[in-house]
């Protein structure tokens, strides 16, 4: 084999490799993930929560809607029990509606006294579309053409659990064993 | 003569459609129970109502014993104001919930509604759903017949 055909044989493999990385997915999860960031959203009780007011605190988060009879409250009983367990880690817990105009504060007020734990934040349509965009949630109003007066949100299903900073840690979905959160934040609680 | 022709004509033609119809119309009047006689229910449950929550959602496993596909296109209930036939589409991470014209059994089959699945979405419910309580539901097929079913309340 002369030299030709061995720097013509790298130069392939070099390309194919190129075109492999190029074309293979790229989405593994991991703390660098951009997931989170900056948000404004209000509780029922008027207090403001941002990324910042949160420093120092770990949390969980996920996004639903109080119309949602089957998936959300299945999401969110598995994170009240994951925090009736972690009552010694410095954590706090929130709903963030992406339904705002049938969850109001009162509503929601009464719909998290469900959830002791877990506190709802709500907002205008822009900060729910922002603090969805930094988790890179998806949300849809889905209307019934059948049904006009009442309509129903397509939207992500997934816990997030995210560090004191607000950097994302790991995410599951609304079907989770809550003993995978108890052990993901009490691994990042040790390690931090 | 000629009118008492037209007049024969015409009664001839109406007994023979009335002759063809009688047929069709007790054949309807069998099949009409038909499929509420061959379905067979099981673990029939509501999800007990969260505080602040008018909707509610229900659930039921149903055993088709014929061979023919059932299908369920409503249900209703004193529960609820409107109950609707609903199933969840799972897309990657994100959920979607549709209203579902019917719900088939097919022939000598199962259909079983559960959690995260196919359902009966109680909406606008008239009381909360206690858990320990039962209420009534009624099931209406296709093909008319409809069946009334006890509907326990407690977590799945």
């Amino acid at each position: 084999m002369n030299m030709k055909s061995i720097t013509l044989i790298t130069l392939v493999l070099l390309i194919a490799v190129g075109v492999y990385l190029a074309i293979s997915p790229t989405s593994r999860p991991s703390s660098n993930v951009a997931i989170g960031g900056d948000f404004s959203l209000t509780t029922p009780m008027g207090e403001m929560v941002s990324n910042e007011s949160l420093k120092g605190q770990m949390r969980l988060v996920y996004f639903g809607f109080t119309y949602c009879p089957d998936v959300c409250p299945m999401g969110l009983q598995i994170m009240q029990t994951a925090m009736e367990e972690l009552k010694d880690e410095n954590i706090r817990a929130f709903f963030i509606t992406v339904d705002p105009e049938r969850d109001t504060p009162e509503h929601l007020a009464t719909f998290m006294e469900n959830f002791p734990d877990i506190i709802g934040l709500s907002g205008t349509p822009e900060q729910i579309k922002q603090a969805a965009k930094s988790y890179r949630v998806y949300y849809r109003k889905v209307e019934d053409e059948k049904s006009p007066d009442s309509y129903t949100m397509d939207h992500t299903s997934l816990i997030y659990v995210m560090d004191e900073n607000g950097h994302y840690l790991a995410h599951f979905p609304h079907t989770a064993d809550p003993r995978q959160i108890i052990n993901s934040v009490r691994k990042a609680a040790k390690s931090s | 003569m000629k009118d008492i022709m037209k007049g024969l004509l015409i009664a001839f033609t109406i007994l023979t459609f009335a002759w063809l119809l009688v047929p069709m119309i007790s054949f309807a009047e069998e099949t009409q129970l038909f499929a509420a006689d061959h379905i067979e229910i099981e673990n029939a449950f509501a999800k007990p109502s969260l505080k602040g929550q008018n909707v509610g959602v229900g659930f039921v496993t149903m055993h088709n014993q014929s061979d023919q596909i059932i299908k369920l296109v409503s249900v209703d209930t004193e529960v609820a104001m409107r109950p609707e036939l609903h199933d969840h589409i799972k897309q990657g991470d994100r959920v979607m919930m549709r209203k579902q014209d019917a719900i088939e059994i097919p022939a000598n089959g199962t259909t079983q509604m559960k959690p995260g699945g196919l359902h009966i979405m109680l909406m606008m419910l008239k009381q909360p759903l206690q858990e320990g309580e039962t209420f009534e539901a009624t099931l209406h097929f296709a093909d008319g017949s409809s069946m009334p079913v006890p509907f326990a309340i407690k977590k799945p």
